[in-house]
C-alpha cells in the first residue's frame, strides 16, 4: 500500500474513533460501575495495530483523544483519556506483537481495556491525591472483561473485511 | 478465542473477583463504630467497637449509678439504679445511630460511625 492511501485510511479510521467515541457517550452503561464505558474506540486502535503497526496506532489513539476534547469540550475528562489511550496502545502493541501466538485479538483487547482502566484511575489517583481510589480497579477489571471481550469479537470482523479490502485493493 | 484467552479471561475473572471481596471487607474496616457516653449532653466516654473489646463500665455520676457492657461490637445497659429501668430493658445497639438513653440519670450511649466512603471522577 503506497503512502497515500495509508494515511486516508488513517484519517478515515480516526475520524470514525472519533465518531465512536461520540455515540459512546450517548449510550448509558447498564451496569453497576459508574464510569465504565464500552470503550467503543480502542476497537479502532486495535485495528490500526494489526493493520498498520504501533507508529500508526499511537497517532491514531493520541489524534483521537484530542479531537474528542475538540468536538465535546470536555476539559476534565482529556487527561483520563488521554493516559488511558495511550497506555492501552502500548500494551496492546507488545501483546500483539510478542503473544499473538498464544491470544487471540479477544486476549489483546482484554489486556487493552485493562490497562486502559489501570491509567485512568491511576490518573485519578494521581489527580485527586488520594491512593484509595484504587480499590475501584477490581470492579473496573471485571467491567472490562465484558466490555474487551466485546471490543476483541468486533475487532476480529473489522480485521477481516480490511484485510479482504486491502488485497482487492492490491489487485486493482 | 485461544486456549490462553480463556485461561486469561479465567485469571482476571478469578482475581477481580478476590479484588472486590477484599476491598469491600477492608472498608469495613475504615468503617470504624464508636460507643458514646454522654452524660447531661457532655461526652463522657469513648469506645471503639470491635477488635474484641470486652468491658463493664461503672459510671457514677451525680445523677446515679449506670453499669454499661461493651461486648465487641455491640453496647447494652447492664444496670442502673433509675427507678423505670427502660435503659436495661432496651435491647443491644450496634448500628451507627442506634442510641440507649436513660433519662432519669441523664445517660446517653449512642453508636456513632465513619464512613469510608470514597469518591471517584472517571470518565
Amino acid at each position: 500500500m503506497n503512502r497515500n492511501r495509508k494515511y486516508i485510511f488513517l484519517a478515515l479510521l480516526t475520524s470514525g474513533a472519533l465518531i465512536l467515541s461520540l455515540i459512546e457517550g450517548m449510550i448509558p452503561f447498564p451496569f453497576v460501575a459508574p464510569g465504565a464505558k464500552l470503550g467503543l474506540p480502542n476497537m479502532i486502535t486495535l485495528v490500526v495495530i494489526v493493520l498498520f503497526g504501533f507508529k500508526s496506532g499511537m497517532t491514531v489513539a493520541i489524534l483521537r483523544t484530542i479531537l474528542f476534547l475538540l468536538v465535546a469540550g470536555n476539559v476534565a475528562g482529556f487527561l483520563y483519556s488521554l493516559s488511558g489511550a495511550v497506555l492501552s496502545t502500548i500494551i496492546m502493541a507488545i501483546a500483539y506483537r510478542y503473544f499473538s501466538g498464544l491470544f487471540s485479538l479477544i486476549g489483546i483487547s482484554l489486556f487493552g481495556a485493562m490497562a486502559h482502566n489501570t491509567a485512568q484511575v491511576m490518573t485519578a489517583a494521581l489527580v485527586v491525591q488520594n491512593i484509595r481510589i484504587l480499590s475501584y480497579l477490581p470492579i473496573m477489571y471485571l467491567v472490562s472483561l465484558f466490555t474487551g471481550c466485546f471490543v476483541g469479537y468486533a475487532t476480529i470482523f473489522i480485521v477481516n473485511n480490511l484485510q479482504k479490502q486491502f488485497q482487492i485493493m492490491k489487485w486493482s | 478465542m485461544t486456549k490462553y484467552d480463556k485461561i486469561l479471561i479465567f485469571i482476571v475473572l478469578i482475581a477481580s473477583i478476590s479484588g472486590i471481596v477484599a476491598v469491600n471487607s477492608a472498608a469495613l474496616n475504615y468503617n470504624n463504630l464508636y460507643a458514646e457516653i454522654l452524660i447531661n449532653n457532655e461526652l463522657y466516654k469513648k469506645y471503639t467497637l470491635g477488635y474484641g473489646v470486652d468491658e463493664t463500665i461503672v459510671v457514677e455520676s451525680e445523677y446515679g449509678r449506670n453499669v454499661i457492657r461493651v461486648d465487641n461490637d455491640h453496647v447494652y445497659m447492664q444496670e442502673s439504679d433509675c427507678p423505670d429501668q427502660i435503659c436495661v430493658q432496651m435491647s443491644k445497639i450496634s448500628e451507627p445511630g442506634e442510641i440507649i438513653v436513660c433519662l432519669p440519670n441523664r445517660l446517653i450511649i449512642m453508636v456513632t460511625g465513619e464512613s469510608g466512603s470514597i469518591d471517584t471522577i472517571t470518565r
